[in-house]
């Protein structure tokens, strides 16, 4: 018995320290999955506003699909067609107006007067046009834009 | 197309026969409309031939003024409707 005791805490000890070192090296491989990276911070919330006006752009051509102008102006000439590119921004419907006129001497006259209904669901672009078949008389000209009849921007411009 | 009656006289240009639209990149919620402000003398027949070039198609634009226009033969100066392009 006396004989055998040092072998026996020996095998002991050797047994503790396999089973301490394989809970260790399953510790290793059972570690605590990452987390996942902190999400990015929101974008600026431009969807969830009421409809307004970004931006008025005239041209006389404008790309059908994206409705863009194709070149910013404020000058035309008689047989134009006069494009308004109304960009906005936010969502749900809204009717959005453009009052044309003409000035003169410090008299108005009404050109036109139109409405586009939308369902916006973010940024959008609608695009007005007039045309006049037997061509715009030179002067100085303006269109107004609304949105639900409230103004929301004025941009004058010429035709020569 | 007319544009409106809203034009003063005086010597200003005469702007009747502009044409107008519009489209957009969003849903459309309706077809784009004209406003229009009635003058005397005019009935839908013959705000239909100037601006659809046919008497016939007043019952579109009476559709789309249901809500002011109770009756197509009883319009009156002053009322603003909606033309549809």
């Amino acid at each position: 018995m006396k004989a055998s005791t040092p072998v026996s805490v020996a095998v002991i000890v050797a047994a503790l320290a396999f089973s301490m070192a394989a809970c260790q090296k399953k510790e290793d491989t059972t570690a605590m999955p990452t987390p996942p990276p902190a999400a990015a911070p929101a974008a600026v919330d431009v969807i969830n506003v009421p409809v307004s006006v970004k931006q008025l752009t005239l041209s006389n051509s404008i790309d059908e699909t994206t409705k863009k102008a194709a070149t910013a102006m404020n000058s035309f000439v008689a047989n134009d067609t006069i494009y308004a590119v109304v960009d906005t921004i936010g969502s749900g419907r809204a009717a959005i107006k453009t009052l044309w006129t003409y000035h003169r001497n410090g008299q108005t006259a009404q050109v036109n007067e139109t409405v586009q209904e939308i369902d916006a669901t973010g940024p959008a672009s609608t695009a007005f046009h007039i045309s006049k078949p037997g061509g715009w008389p030179v002067g100085d000209y303006q269109v107004e834009v609304f949105v639900n009849d409230a103004p929301a921007t004025v941009q004058k411009f010429t035709v020569n | 197309m007319n544009a409106s009656s809203k034009s003063p006289g005086g010597g200003m240009p005469d702007f009747s026969d502009v044409e107008s639209g519009a489209s957009s990149t969003a849903k459309e919620a309706a077809p784009a409309y004209k406003l229009y402000t009635i003058k005397s003398g005019d009935s839908l027949s013959k705000i239909a031939k100037h601006e659809y070039g046919n008497a016939n198609d007043w019952r579109r634009i009476f559709e789309a003024n249901q809500d002011i226009i109770k009756n197509p033969d009883k319009i009156f100066p002053g009322q603003e409707i909606k033309i549809p392009q």
